[in-house]
């Protein structure tokens, strides 16, 4: 290796820049959504003939058990965080986020969760208790080898990372605002990153009191949730649930930001209702604490308490519908140009409606008995999350990647792309809600041809293809362009929000004169007064200050990696408590390295 | 390098203010995983089955939690001292709050050896596990906090500590500190002076 | 208090809040023995200690948490984070009959 190569590894090693961090949030969030996406084609290939034995019984409880975990901790939520990481202190004003180093160390730990979740792979020792880990196929008597372990240590990790970034990103955006940018005057991406921190930091901490009871159910002997010895499995339901219902938010509400930025930008128009989609957002975060039972319909929690949660479900609905509105009112009478971005944001809306509408159908506790377990719940989510939330995080990747890699995309081939991924995304969703209706469970891996499935899968099986083929041309777009595309301007596509006001890719400083924001949308009413002028006016030459990297973070990564190394160990060891000592080690190292980061300086003297 | 921000409030002030919002919840998951196990101990008829009535100690739990209640005050003095520039006062009350914090933990190591000699271990049955995985990861906050200000402590012995930039720094671990006091007092009416309840 | 209070009058309002906080834990450790003389005191243990907590809880909060005196942005995030947690644990409560209506 060349002293050149080694120095740019260091560099990314002990970067503290929000933007190279983002980056490579982005760039393993995508080579986890091959790995993900992969998983998904196995399932549905097992799924195409009936009695079909290419990934039967544990193996295929472990691809989907993977498939969920990681396309939600793995894959959309850190997609998300490449948006906060790379944006937030662009649309902001800031030149950094509050804490720069720490952001290193949640893309150091995010990096630790997921390789852990997949070191199980290379041991055998793949998780098959489903994404949620429903307590008691998740104990101890029911999967005595090392999957559970490793799912609820990786996703403990993955947790951590994600309450630290959450406190990170709140008070960036609370406290590095430039001046004038008052709450009211922030692009509504800002605010729904803002809502979603909020969201993580009240419901992580309950799934991380539920993992450590499983973990000392499973490694240390205790009885919370086996109900021979006094212990309760619905306790984890509702801990799960408490935790889980928010998460669809923290999923969401993101790609519901990045297309309140695309539609106004492509439509020509400010947002429709700018304030409204704000308090909605709110009411849903607000909301979305009080209706977690309703993924327990069917427990038996009694009429009243279904009824309860049943009503609040259903209201979600409204600042739901509100936002829907005002996404379409603010493209009515617009001049809209089809840009791959638009059409990505479009689809958002449509897929997402659709996938809401059969939300609120089995908000309802009597159809949800008929729904429940079945394909028809798979559908449904697959709408929100691929039709809502990878549509929308298409939008922003296809809206924001001349941004950050300073080259345009090919506008036919992303078009293509989102043709070929509203097409099979539809066969595959939407067969489902029929072989649903039609009686077929979910997660079992075979049916019979006398049941009458197999049209269905074989049509949801080929739209999985076609949503592969997408996305290959996805990332033959990405390599193109990198290479042969042309070099993007700083405010290609005629945008309102303050990121497009300096150069593709920004400095490292981001802005030379800080900027004074003196209404919304102020970046556009800026170049309607003085034309290209605002976009020099902000690209000086003047060199800033910026925090210099850290070795720690990454040394800090490596410590804490020794932890669940030691547990996981212990689990099959467990007479032998010195075992823990590799933990013990870990933590010590940890504290070292906290200490030693904390006092060193952020710039240089 | 300090940056003006936005409210005028320290980003690490406002990050601990947000952290404690999140430990609200994580020490709410813990509590009410108390109270249910204990509820649904009581419903099972087993007289090996030792319960919270049993080995619940309040007499001696007064006594650490009046330690952990004069550490919350010696932690105000401390900062109070800092605050006025006065050296002497911040260090003596820092270093009385650590101390008091560790006299709790004693405290707390006393109590789990009696609990696991009266044959409540981790394992004997699910309100000591919820017991033991409360209070214990309450102790584990105290032990963070000793720890913190010990090197608070131990840090203005250096001349790189400087009072009037560095108190924001204490500060930040007092509210933590605090704030491990303050979801104490919840435990201890929660836990402790609930089993006497008539 | 905030303003222009010097370090010694500080310590003096601090060192007040602590005995009233001490007197409080006392009253509090003493009543289960109350109850056996005066039975109106039976019925209102759990509501009168949680409520004694409680003015515990908000006191060192309000005033050696400083929150009082500190912006309203902070006072927000508490308050919100706060009423959702007891909102968690009592939604819990009535879901595990714990506590019935
Ligand atoms: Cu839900």
């Amino acid at each position: 290796m060349t002293t050149g190569s080694k120095s740019i590894i260091l560099s990314w090693l002990t970067t503290a820049d929000h933007k190279r961090i983002g980056i490579m949030y982005m760039v393993t969030a995508l080579f986890f959504l091959v790995i993900g996406g992969g998983e998904a084609l196995l399932i549905r290939m097992q799924l195409f003939y009936p009695n079909n034995d290419l990934l039967v019984g544990m193996k295929f409880n472990a691809a989907f058990t993977m498939h969920g975990t990681t396309m939600i901790f793995l894959v959309v939520m850190p997609l998300n965080a490449a948006f906060f990481n790379y944006l937030i202190p662009l649309m902001i004003g800031a030149r950094d986020v509050a804490f720069p180093r720490l952001n290193a160390f949640t893309f150091w730990i995010f990096l630790l969760g997921g390789i852990l979740l997949h070191v199980s792979f290379f041991m055998g020792q793949t998780p098959a208790t489903g994404w949620f880990g429903y307590a008691n196929l998740s104990t101890k008597h029911f999967l005595p080898d090392m999957g559970a372990d490793f799912w609820g240590l990786s996703v403990q990790i993955l947790g951590l990372s994600t309450l630290i970034a959450s406190v990170n990103f709140f008070v960036t955006i609370i406290n590095m605002r430039a001046k004038g940018m008052s709450l009211f005057r922030m692009p509504l991406f800002v605010w729904t990153t803002l809502v979603t921190q909020l969201l993580i930091f009240l419901s992580f901490p309950v799934i991380t009191i539920a993992l450590l009871m499983l973990m000392f159910d499973r490694t240390f002997g205790t009885n919370f949730f086996n109900p021979d010895m006094g212990g309760n499995v619905v306790l984890w339901q509702h801990l799960f649930w408490v935790f889980g219902h928010p998460e669809v938010y923290i999923l969401i509400l993101p790609p519901m930001g990045i297309i309140s930025e695309v539609l106004p930008t492509f439509s020509k128009k400010p947002l429709f209702g700018y304030t409204v989609v704000i308090y909605s957002t709110c009411a849903l975060a607000l909301m979305g604490f009080t209706v977690w039972a309703h993924h327990m319909f069917t427990v038996g929690m009694g009429n009243w308490t279904n009824l309860v949660f049943s009503m609040a479900t259903m209201m979600i609905a409204v600042p739901t519908g509100v936002k829907i509105f005002n996404w379409l009112f603010t493209m009515w009478g617009g001049s809209i140009r089809f840009t791959s971005p638009m059409l990505y944001a479009m689809g958002f809306i449509l897929m997402f409606t659709i996938g809401g509408l059969t939300g609120v159908m089995h908000a309802s506790p009597p159809i949800d008995a008929q729904h429940q377990d079945s394909y028809f719940v798979v559908g449904h989510f697959h709408y929100v999350l691929i039709g809502g939330a990878i549509m929308g995080i298409m939008a922003g990747f296809h809206y924001w990647f001349p941004k950050m890699f300073g080259k345009m995309l090919s506008e036919p081939l992303a078009i293509t792309q989102f043709i070929l991924l509203t097409i099979g995304l539809n066969m595959t969703f939407m067969s489902m809600h029929f072989v649903g209706l039609e009686g077929m469970p979910r997660r079992v891996f075979t049916y019979s041809a006398e049941q009458g499935w197999t049209f269905w899968n074989q049509i949801a099986t080929y739209g999985a293809f076609v949503q592969g083929l997408g996305f290959l041309l996805f990332f033959y777009n990405i390599w193109r362009s990198l290479r042969y595309g042309e070099d993007a301007s700083a405010d290609p596509w005629d945008a309102r929000t303050l990121e497009w006001s300096i150069s593709s890719p920004p400095p490292e400083f981001n802005f030379a004169v800080e900027p004074i924001i003196e209404r919304t949308d102020d970046f556009w009413y800026k170049k309607q007064k003085i034309g290209a002028r605002a976009i020099e006016q902000l690209t000086g030459k003047e060199q800033v200050s910026v925090p210099k990297g850290s070795y720690y973070p990454f040394l800090a990564t490596l410590a804490l990696s020794l932890i669940p190394v030691g547990f996981l160990i212990f689990t099959q060891n467990q007479d032998q408590y010195s075992i823990l000592l590799i933990s013990a080690l870990g933590g010590g190292l940890l504290f070292y390295f906290l200490v030693k980061w904390a006092f060193e300086p952020l710039f240089e003297e | 390098m300090t940056h003006e921000t936005t409210t005028g409030i320290d980003n690490r002030k406002m990050a601990l203010w947000v952290m404690i919002g999140s430990e609200c919840m994580l020490f709410g998951s813990l509590i009410i995983n108390y109270l249910i196990q204990v509820h649904q101990i009581a419903g099972v008829e087993n007289p090996d089955l030792i319960r919270p009535a049993q080995v619940i100690n309040v007499p001696v739990t007064s006594l650490s939690t009046f330690v952990l209640l004069m550490s919350s005050l010696a932690m105000v003095l401390s900062l109070n001292g800092l605050q006025h520039g006065d050296i002497a006062q911040f260090r003596k009350w820092c270093f009385g709050t650590a101390g008091l914090g560790a006299i709790f933990l004693g405290f707390q190591a006393y109590e789990f050896t009696e609990f696991y000699w009266e044959g409540l271990g981790l394992t004997a049955n699910n309100f000591g596990a919820a017991f033991f995985l409360l209070t214990g990861t309450h102790g584990a906050h105290v032990l963070v906090g000793v720890i913190w200000l010990l090197i608070m402590g131990g840090w203005s012995y250096r001349t790189s500590f400087q009072s009037e930039h560095h108190s924001i720094l204490l500060e930040v671990a007092g509210l933590y500190w605090h704030f491990v006091d303050v979801i104490w007092i919840i435990i201890f009416t929660v836990v402790y002076l609930f089993v006497l309840a008539p | 208090m905030e303003k222009a209070a010097t370090k010694h009058e500080k310590n003096i309002v601090y060192i007040k809040i602590a005995v009233l906080l001490a007197v409080i834990t006392a009253i509090e450790v003493a009543y289960p023995y109350l109850t056996e003389d005066i039975k109106g005191l039976h019925q209102l243990y759990m509501p009168i200690l949680g409520g004694l907590s409680a003015i515990k809880f908000f006191i060192v909060v309000a005033y050696y948490m400083h929150l009082k005196f500190d912006p309203a942005v902070l006072k927000r995030i508490f308050a919100f984070s706060l009423s959702l947690a007891v909102l968690f644990v009592s939604a819990l409560l009535l879901l595990f009959e714990v506590v019935e209506f």
